[in-house]
């Protein structure tokens, strides 16, 4: 054999679906939250031990938030985060009824995904309104 | 491991184009995967447009219809053209089929044909599965009991013993499911893959095979049942419409019960 059998095409040919989309997910919403967790704690962190420090990143933010620009890129970082806590929330008790032995039908797994995909987009739009409501921005 | 693209040596290119449609008939374009081991040439995608007027319905008629007509160096495997021997398994559209039970009509406009993903290709719609039946091998894919029948003639079962078995029994080994796997295309040396586990828990299943234990045991393993991570495409792409996803958690959660540890666990 002049050349090694070529590799036939995966990635690039299969199709995508509920199945392998909402997996993928799972593991990139984990990251992120991966990345926002350690942000959040050091901020409580500073909030509990060093007030004015975190006076100071409230005020890079707020500046950055005045930028039309700033604003834009603090929305979809918030947007992210959020979307990524809900989604790996709720697919995560998904995996648990997997665990169970529940849901294996494919019908099931398709309703049980787009449950996910729907109380995702509701959770995250009611956090972000009530928060805005809360503190009268809305 | 994961490698997102294809070493430079698989990159498919444009290939030809083979046309024998008259005019006025209903036309149907097939872009098929062409590989050839005897040519120092990477793969390439062959245009094919036929009359579906005289083309019967499904995909594997289309490809019968090709070699027999327009190109007869196209190959492939067939055999029994009504998906019982899953030999065509191919992918079709983007998911993996047999192309014996797929209707051309349920393909949007152009119909993509390649082989089954991430596989070594032997030629065209042709992969090597010979690393698919070694893990079929090793998993002993055959009755094991070391009693006698208690007639001394056949071992008798329930209807609900033999239940236990129903959607197992019926896989015909296409690799459909394991190839559509992403788990499988990173670790497919090491993962069994959905088309195995699911065999492997044929057995586990079966009231009159007494080797559970040893069954489970063999399968506790990081690799061989753990890179399963419930994605289902297996269960969303067997022609067969069986459900390789809900044997492997069956038996991850046999697993988690610890019956691979406990003497006694026989089904009966």
């Amino acid at each position: 054999m002049a050349t090694p059998r070529p590799l036939s095409p995966h990635m690039q040919i299969y199709r995508p679906q509920m199945t392998s989309l909402m997996s993928i997910s799972h593991r990139v919403t984990g990251l992120s939250l991966l990345v926002f967790a350690p942000v959040v704690s050091l901020f409580l962190f500073l909030l509990a031990f060093m007030p004015s420090g975190a006076g100071d990143v409230v005020g890079w933010v707020v500046v950055l938030g005045s930028n039309a620009w700033g604003a834009v890129v603090l929305f979809i970082v918030s947007l992210v985060a959020i979307w990524s806590l809900f989604f790996h929330l709720f697919n995560g008790l998904r995996y648990m009824l997997w665990s169970m032995g529940w849901g294996f039908g494919l019908t099931q797994a398709m309703i049980s995904g787009w449950f996910v995909l729907i109380a995702t987009s509701t959770a995250s739009v009611i956090a972000m309104r009530s928060l805005l409501v809360a503190y009268g921005g809305w | 491991m994961v490698q997102l693209r294809l070493p430079p040596q698989s990159r498919v290119r444009q290939g030809r184009v083979h046309n024998r449609v008259p005019k006025g008939a209903r036309k149907g374009v097939f872009l098929v995967y062409r590989y050839d081991p005897d040519k120092d040439a990477p793969p390439r995608l062959d245009r094919y447009e036929l009359d579906l007027d005289s083309c019967g319905p499904m995909v594997l008629d289309a490809l019968i219809k090709i070699k027999n007509e327009l190109d007869s160096t196209l190959t492939f495997r067939r055999s029994c053209r009504e998906g019982i021997c899953g030999s065509c398994a191919m992918n079709i559209d983007g998911t993996n089929t047999l192309a014996c039970l797929k209707p051309i009509e349920e393909v949007e406009e152009t119909v993509k044909i390649y082989p089954l993903p991430h596989m070594a290709v032997v030629k065209d719609l042709v992969p090597d599965l010979s690393g698919f039946y070694e893990q079929y091998r090793s998993i002993e894919p055959w009755l094991k009991n070391a009693t006698k029948p208690s007639d001394g003639r056949e071992r008798l079962q329930s209807p609900a013993q033999h239940d236990a078995m129903e959607g197992t029994y019926e896989c015909v080994l296409c690799a459909c499911c394991s190839t559509a796997c992403p788990s499988y295309w990173w670790n497919g040396d090491k993962f069994l893959g959905p088309a195995i586990l699911l065999q492997a828990y044929r057995w586990i299943a079966d009231s009159r095979d007494s080797h559970t234990r040893e069954r489970l045991q063999a399968l506790d393993d990081t690799f061989k049942l753990y890179r399963c991570h419930t994605i289902m495409n297996c269960t969303k792409t067997c022609p067969k419409h069986l459900n390789p996803a809900r044997a492997i958690g069956a038996i991850k959660q046999m697993l988690a019960r610890g019956m691979h540890k406990k003497r006694g666990t026989d089904k009966q």
